[in-house]
């Protein structure tokens, strides 16, 4: 007799994750800010899915990301802990060459507009979507969105200004 | 820069993906989750089919006839039943004998009687 089979709830969650790993990584990093964190966040995202019975076709798109955002909050309310301000989003060797600043203009953004920012580019929420995720008015987000666009815009202005 | 442009870089933008190993790791935990789940499952139904089967029996001891000992007991009806051959018999109760007491185990010839000045 072979290995049992995981249950069909179990087999869902296994083929999301195959498919929005790099959105809910994306997400968990910005959160966390180190992989070990991330990958615990993530994991216990799944873990409360499965315990709950909550198939991926009974949630939102975004109910994955609020949750993982609920659990972090309520750890760091615990464990009192600062967020580190290290680099959040590390640059890869697979930047495209257009890019190579956008790292360092996404790290030089505010907390609130860097959650956004990753929320809507890197996960592909809306901006109504976000505003349910982080539990903030919709012309709140809207504004920090607008806000980190012409932040980072003029961050990347001033990059270009410096080069020689 | 215009928006539609800064937008698109963020788009195209290479957003950290999870590492191999992280994902590897993922996997095998949700895939043993739904197994422990399962098997966490069948153990609560066997544990509560016991409790109904040890339940049902109503605290007696139930034995094929012939493997327990006799008790003593005098003539019953249903001792015609249980002589039919191939038949659970209700032998004994846990319950049916009451252990002894201190009270009782006590000798009444050791207490002096009660007297009064």
């Amino acid at each position: 007799m072979g290995p049992a089979r995981p249950n069909p709830i179990a087999r869902a969650w296994l083929t999301a994750l195959a498919e929005r790993r790099g959105a809910w990584w994306s997400y968990a990093l910005h959160l966390t800010s180190n992989e070990p964190d991330a990958e615990d966040l993530v994991q216990t995202m799944l873990t409360t899915m499965l315990e709950r019975g909550i198939a991926p076709d009974d949630v939102a798109h975004a109910y994955p990301f609020r949750v993982m955002r609920n659990v972090h909050l309520t750890r760091a309310r615990r464990e009192h802990t600062q967020r580190a301000h290290a680099p959040r989003l590390v640059r890869t060797s697979d930047d495209p060459p257009d890019t190579p600043d956008l790292a360092r203009a996404l790290d030089a953004l505010t907390d609130e507009q860097r959650e956004v920012i990753t929320l809507k580019h890197a996960c592909g929420l809306t901006l109504e979507q976000i505003s349910r995720v982080t539990d903030t008015p919709l012309g709140t987000v809207a504004g920090r969105h607008r806000r980190a666009l012409e932040a980072l815009r003029a961050r990347l202005a001033s990059i270009e200004e410096i080069r020689p | 820069m215009n928006d539609q442009r800064l937008e698109a870089m963020l788009d195209g933008h290479a957003w950290p993906d999870m590492p191999v190993d992280a994902h590897e790791r993922l996997r095998g935990r949700v895939a043993a989750y739904g197994r422990t789940a399962r098997s966490r499952r069948l153990s609560i139904a066997a544990a509560l089919l016991l409790t109904l089967l040890i339940g049902g029996a109503g605290g007696y001891i139930l034995a094929p006839r012939g493997t327990a000992p006799q008790p003593q007991h005098t003539h019953s009806a249903t001792d015609d039943v249980a002589s039919a051959p191939n038949r659970l018999v209700i032998r004994a109760s846990v319950f049916s004998e009451s252990r002894p007491t201190l009270v009782r185990r006590t000798d009444p010839g050791a207490w002096g009687a009660i007297t009064t000045n």
